[in-house]
């Protein structure tokens, strides 16, 4: 077989349907006629203002990324959105369910799409960003590094977008969706200018390590949310019987290893501050709080597509069960994360227990509200766990606890006059308890048997679906075994077969 | 051999019982209408055997592979059209149907000779270069049939095809369809049109409110509901003379006159038709007919439905 036949065979159709779709369509000719157009007359105009200027390079390339910017993480990653909600109309994603072709390869291929037409958007102003860097005043370096990261970016936004797309086939929603994400783009661009003007004109700050330390960690975040909804989109467009949970948890269970491995090493770094990193920890662990909504929400049995697929060893089911689907799975994998976030605080050197420091009861603190605020709404509410809108509600509960809590008892205490809690100072209220934990005040007693009695009922209340989660995995793997054990014999007896 | 088995079937969402343990089965080269008023479970059952829905209970075997077991052994197997298809912007036929050969994992030599095969097959070579979208209902219900085939499946699952064709468009999907079963393929195909179904289908399947009420051939259907068989009789003398002639004779049932003869019902034996013939001739009625009655679906369709609305 010829090269190039093998590998049209090998590419993904999606890709090749978007592209020609968009090239025929009106959407991208008009999008890369006016993106050339505006970077014309941009051009001209900064070349015209700083004509005398030593750093007309630098006004000349700031233009010029306005344009490439508003193509790259606006306008293709919308086009991407539109193009794969229209394919979604009249139940063509469904049908691609039937194909070949599996839901990440149609993802992917909506990705590549929207990337190729980055790339021709980038190949257009080309010639722009060449003469940026003939004039004086950008550095090469500089002039890569924005290009790279701005492609990058285009890429996880195209990515969330695509993703989004996903979401419902309710029109009047999708409205909804895409307005926000209108806004969430146009934030994106209206940052992205100014960081790099400021990039442009230090362009020394890049050798920086600190700058440098700065930029991976966007890099990083960008890359897990895009592959965070990747992921989210890929299960969204499975079948509903499919394990849709597992990857997810994979990929929140790898983040939050890394996340305290970066906090680890740099607590442990003698130049670093101890108290910004603890916060960091603090904000990772709590960074979890919607996505464990999600897993704890979920319908308590596992499918029958997902019950195939548990592990025949019982040691092994028992270490996967916390990844496997479920809402008491996900209560025990939320468990899971919030014991490694707790047994890691007891290795930081800062944090070990002194007169001094409160910050180890602030973490026992922290983790028993944690606890509480991602499994008891969920455990409230998993006896509707099989209708969606449950669901839903599930996976904004831990956020919706945190606020209840805060402002049901601040309310009554408005109504009945009872001290200060009208201005939200009780120990229901997460920040005002911490506050005052972390100032080691008189109020320290209520503060904590609020805190340890929720996390009691907590454990009450997940203590049996907990309990099922593990014996139903348990239960599948048995079976598993039996099964395999039965086909063993019948080849044994029949080797023929 | 059978192509499509499904067994006991059942499918609730929320407290409304769209599926209950329906069970029919398909054979290769047969063509099976799916039968049943609006809101019947036809759909639901459809998707079920499509893989797009499971079912809460029971199982679908297609070629062998369970829904629940093997999706993907099954989608390899299936060709499911549903009722509106084909809605790709800015996409020509012939795109369109490379497009989804890729997706059905197509490669090389083999994808352009199944385009060409449907493209034939569907009569499409004209509109190739048409967008799908600017095509007629009846030639986009082409290429939804070509795409359908692209992968050469050995059961095709038809929702409501003919809705909105107008009659030749109906006429010539009539003929593919019949062409496909003589290929040995197994068809499943919903429609509204029953005299449309009786004459391309082999077997029927009638549902309602969820339960398969009947299955099987119109035939044996009809003898299900009705175990004596049917018959028309027309003589040269007056119907009131026929008509009496017949409540005289034993095993004579269910006698019914019209402008012209009679309508009557008689234990099938050939013997007894033979003497009845006999017996009309010698008492002078001179019969110029004698016909068995075949089962008309419209009639078995509304004997077997009551209207339940889920």
């Amino acid at each position: 077989m010829i090269f190039p036949q093998w590998i049209d065979d090998r590419l993904n159709p999606i890709l090749v349907k978007e592209v020609r779709q968009a090239l025929r369509g009106r959407y991208f000719k008009v999008t890369y006629g006016l993106t050339l157009i505006a970077a014309t007359l941009v051009g001209i105009v900064c070349l015209l203002a700083a004509v005398n200027d030593e750093s007309v390079g630098q006004t000349y390339f700031l233009g010029i990324y306005l344009c490439m910017a508003t193509a790259m993480i606006g306008l293709v990653p919308f086009q991407a959105f539109v193009a794969a909600s229209g394919s979604g109309r009249g139940g063509q994603s469904e049908l691609m369910q039937l194909t070949a072709l599996r839901p990440r390869q149609i993802l992917a291929g909506g990705l590549l799409a929207s990337f190729v037409q980055s790339g021709l958007v980038l190949a257009a102003l080309a010639p722009f960003l060449a003469l940026s860097f003939l004039l004086p005043g950008v550095d090469l370096s500089v002039l890569i590094f924005v290009v790279l990261y701005t492609l990058l970016f285009s890429a996880c936004v195209s990515c969330v977008t695509l993703s989004a797309s996903f979401l419902t086939e309710n029109r009047l929603l999708r409205v909804i969706v895409m307005v926000f994400l209108g806004g969430w783009q146009f934030g994106l661009v209206s940052a992205a200018v100014p960081g790099v003007s400021e990039l442009v004109e230090n362009s020394s700050e890049l050798q920086d390590p600190e700058v440098q330390v700065i930029f991976a960690i966007f890099a990083g975040l960008a890359i897990f949310i895009a592959l965070f909804a990747f992921i989210g989109g890929t299960l969204r467009i499975s079948h509903p019987e499919e394990n849709r949970s597992t990857p997810l948890r994979v990929l929140m269970f790898g983040f939050a290893l890394a996340g305290l491995a970066f906090t680890f090493v740099g607590m442990r770094s003698p130049h670093a501050e101890a108290e910004g990193f603890v916060l960091a920890y603090l904000a990772l662990g709590f960074a979890m709080l919607l996505p464990s909504g999600i897993f704890a929400g979920e319908s308590e049995r596992l499918g029958r597509r997902v019950q195939v697929t548990a592990p025949k060893n019982a040691l092994v089911a028992l270490l996967v069960t916390p990844f496997m689907p479920g809402g008491g799975n996900g209560a025990l994998f939320n468990g899971l994360i919030l014991a490694l976030f707790g047994s890691i605080m007891l290795l930081f050197p800062t944090v070990q227990p002194d007169a001094d420091d409160p910050w180890a009861e602030l973490f026992i603190f922290c983790f028993l509200w944690g606890v509480t605020a991602f499994n008891l709404p969920t455990a409230l509410l998993q006896r509707w766990s099989n209708h969606m809108p449950v669901r839903v509600l599930s996976a904004f509960s831990p956020g919706l606890f945190f606020a209840g809590t805060a402002l049901v008892p601040a309310f009554i205490g408005l109504m009945f006059e009872g001290g200060n809690w009208g201005q939200f100072e009780h120990p229901f209220c997460f920040p005002w308890a911490f506050e005052r934990l972390a100032q080691n005040d008189s109020f320290q007693k209520p503060v904590w048997i609020v805190a340890v009695g929720m996390f009691v009922i907590t454990l009450l209340a997940n203590l049996k679906r907990v309990l099922r989660g593990l014996g139903e995995v348990q239960r599948v793997s048995k079976l598993r075994r039996e099964n395999q054990a039965r086909v063993d014999a019948f080849e044994k007896e029949v080797p023929a077969a | 051999m059978k192509i499509l088995d499904v067994q006991s079937i059942s499918r609730s969402f929320g407290s409304v019982k769209a599926v209950d343990n329906v069970s029919f089965s398909v054979s290769a080269g047969e063509i099976c209408g799916f039968i049943g008023p609006n809101g019947a479970g036809k759909t639901t059952t459809m998707r079920i055997c499509s893989t797009l829905e499971l079912p809460d209970s029971g199982d679908v075997l297609v070629g062998g592979c369970s829904v629940l077991a093997d999706p993907r052994g099954v989608t390899r197997q299936i060709g499911f059209m549903p009722d509106a298809y084909a809605s790709e912007q800015n996409t020509p036929v012939r795109d369109y149907l490379e497009f989804h050969a890729r997706a059905q994992g197509l490669r090389g030599p083999a994808r352009g000779k199944a385009i060409r095969s449907v493209i034939d097959f569907t009569g499409l070579k004209p509109l190739l270069d048409k967008e799908v979208l600017a095509l007629s209902k009846g030639m986009r219900q082409r290429a939804g049939l070509a795409v359908t085939l692209l992968h050469d499946p050995s059961l095709l699952i038809l929702d409501e095809p003919a809705a909105g064709l107008d009659p030749r468009a109906r006429v010539e999907l009539r003929e593919l369809l019949s062409v496909l079963a003589e290929m040995g393929k197994a068809v499943l195909i919903s429609s509204h049109i029953l005299t449309e179904l009786s004459e391309i289908c082999d077997v029927v399947a009638v549902i309602e409110a969820g339960r398969i009420r009947a299955s099987g051939r119109v035939t044996d259907i009809q003898k299900q509901l009705s175990p004596d068989a049917l018959y028309y009789m027309r003589c040269i003398s007056s119907v009131e003379l026929l008509q009496r002639f017949l409540l005289e004779q034993p095993g004579v049932d269910k006698v019914r006159a019209d402008k012209q003869g009679c309508v009557f019902s008689l234990a099938e034996e050939d013997q007894a038709l033979a003497d009845l013939l006999g017996r009309a001739v010698t008492q002078g009625l001179r019969p110029l007919e004698m016909r068995p009655l075949t089962a008309d679906l419209e009639e078995v369709f509304l004997s077997l439905t009551e209207g339940v609305v889920q």
